[in-house]
């Protein structure tokens, strides 16, 4: 049976086609696998994770064909994996094929996804809403040296049924200081670009994108999108001494007249305060926030930090409770040595001054930092919270994708799953 | 108790060969079984998708069934682990038999039992894997 080249050591080359060596005639008689028909292959490869049906449609041309059926892939459950943006001051390089570089929890290996079927020639990826991809796509690069920056557009993908929707374009600069947020098909699949003062809205089907104020009392901080609502907090202290909040606004009433509501508790007393820089990330099920930083070892405003707690807070009870706290000799990589004895502040404030990246979603949290080269932490949100020794969730190290380079990741969750554009 | 005269059907695969057995052990088919039903079927069943070879495993496996319902020795376990115990292109060509008899123990068993050999690998391991040995 021909095989496929095999694929560069670490990362697996999935969905590419086959070469075209394979789709000629082969002297050698087939294996018999390829004798099996469509339906009892659609039974063996549903019975397996995604992962495996991606694989092994780059074995040979009759598996390619045969599971990239539309109705088998509607079967399959979705692949969650985190979907790697572009470092910072990524150069493209146009003689690559675009792919999409994904870290896959459950088989704890990286993985390749082609996006050669999207027409431009470089993309980078910013989001995703469960299945949907979204990345921002440049033009081709002009060959005479021209100081205006061209529009970009948002494109819109599913890697594994090859579909895609460009949206309307862009001036550059919402591209390179917005933030895009992604909704979920139950609030119309809604995208937005939200910078310090304004956001913009693209619904499905509309001709154009839609433009609002804010009207936040300061620049919007980690903003997440949770059911149709979006959350953020925002600093309503001053510039001594940061006082952070936390607002929601339902998608729909952007720009509306009852826009952003502080979400506060009596009961939740000082629970922005102990937490220096924090981040909000999106929790497992549709209405859990996490809310993560560096814990200050005091409330004095330059206080060093003893680890990274990770609070959940239930959007139906409002309640919050902690779930996480890094392990010691995890944190000290991030903070550096030395950070624990309350040495040079910068050491010690590794996590608030932002040194370190927190992403993710859907029950996990990864950490990155320019101290941790080549490698991430990962925390995973578990089932019965069992409040001992302080450190809740599993935590656990995950190598970087082998040829990357020491640089400091920046991702996303991203589910693997056929739902059209 | 006195034995009495079952009916008894033949098949016949696609090379030629015929096989006599027992109605009951037959119907396990559910191809079969419905041809019974709607009286489609004469004395002989003629199955142009499956090979006398793996037709008399699956026949063989069918028999030992009925008689483990019926009271017998052993596990059901036990029966299909022996069933699956093969080389790769046999078991490739029982599941598409199986999948054409519409036997549906013997589907899910052979499915299972070639996912159980892609699961968890690369590429390349799965190339290697789906090829029968030399």
């Amino acid at each position: 049976m021909p095989l496929s080249s095999p694929p560069p050591t670490g990362t697996e080359e999935l969905d590419d086609p086959p070469p075209s060596s394979i789709t000629q005639e082969n002297p050698s008689p087939p294996s018999p696998i390829q004798l099996l028909p469509d339906d009892t292959l659609h039974h063996i490869f549903s019975c397996l994770p995604l992962r495996e049906t991606l694989a092994s449609r780059s074995v040979c041309r009759h598996f390619h064909d045969s599971l990239s059926s539309p109705s088998f892939l509607s079967l399959l459950p979705p692949l969650p994996l985190l979907a790697l943006r572009h470092p910072r001051h990524h150069h493209h390089n146009y003689h690559l094929p675009p792919s999409l570089l994904a870290f896959d929890p459950s088989s704890s290996r990286w993985l390749r996804l082609s996006l050669s079927f999207i027409p431009f020639p470089s993309l980078s990826p910013v989001t995703a809403s469960s299945s949907l991809l979204y990345l921002w796509a440049d033009p081709a690069p002009s060959t005479s040296s021209s100081d205006s920056k061209p529009p970009k557009s948002l494109i819109l993908c599913n890697p594994l049924t090859r579909s895609y929707r460009i949206l309307p374009p862009l001036g550059s600069a919402w591209s390179r200081h917005g933030t895009v947020l992604a909704a979920p098909a139950i609030a119309g699949s809604a995208v937005l670009v939200l910078t310090e003062l304004a956001a913009l809205s693209y619904s499905p089907g509309a001709a154009s994108w839609r433009k609002f104020s804010l009207n936040l009392p300061s620049k919007p901080r980690s903003p997440v999108i949770i059911g149709s609502s979006i959350f953020a907090l925002c600093d309503t202290g001053n510039p001594w001494r940061s006082q952070w909040k936390l607002f929601s606004c339902s998608i729909d009433d952007l720009g509306g007249p009852r826009g952003w509501v502080q979400l506060e508790r009596h009961e939740w007393g000082d629970v922005f305060d102990i937490l220096k820089r924090p981040r909000l990330v999106r929790g497992a099920g549709i209405s859990r926030i996490l809310m993560i930083g560096g814990l200050r070892s005091s409330f004095a405003v330059d206080a060093p930090c003893s680890t990274v707690l990770i609070l959940r807070l239930d959007l139906g009870t409002l309640e919050w409770e902690e779930v996480g706290r890094m392990p010691p000799e995890m944190y000290r990589c991030f903070a550096g040595v030395g950070g624990q004895r309350g040495g040079a502040a910068a050491t010690a404030n590794a996590v608030g001054n932002n040194k370190v990246k927190v992403f993710g979603g859907d029950g996990r949290v990864w950490f990155s930092g320019k101290r941790v080269r080549g490698k991430m932490a990962m925390w995973e949100e578990e089932e019965e919270m069992e409040k001992c020794a302080g450190v809740g969730g599993s935590w656990k190290w995950v190598d970087g994708a082998p040829g990357y380079g020491e640089v400091v990741y920046r991702g996303f969750v991203f589910d693997v799953a056929a739902n059209e554009v | 108790m006195a034995s009495y005269e079952r009916r008894k059907v033949t098949l016949k695969s696609s090379d030629g060969e015929e096989f006599l057995v027992e109605e009951a052990v037959a119907m396990e088919s559910r191809m079969i079984r419905y041809m019974i039903w709607d009286g489609l079927a004469g004395d002989v069943i003629e199955l142009p998708g499956v090979k006398g070879k793996f037709l008399s495993m699956i026949i063989d496996f069918c028999k030992k069934r009925v008689a483990w319902a019926a009271g017998g020795d052993g596990t059901l376990e036990g029966l299909k682990s022996d069933f699956v115990k093969v080389d790769l292109g046999t078991l490739i060509h029982l599941s598409a038999a199986s999948f054409c008899l519409k036997t549906n123990d013997l589907v899910d068993l052979t499915s299972q039992t070639l996912a159980n050999r892609i699961q968890g690998k690369t590429i390349d391991e799965i190339c290697r894997a789906l090829n029968p040995e030399e």
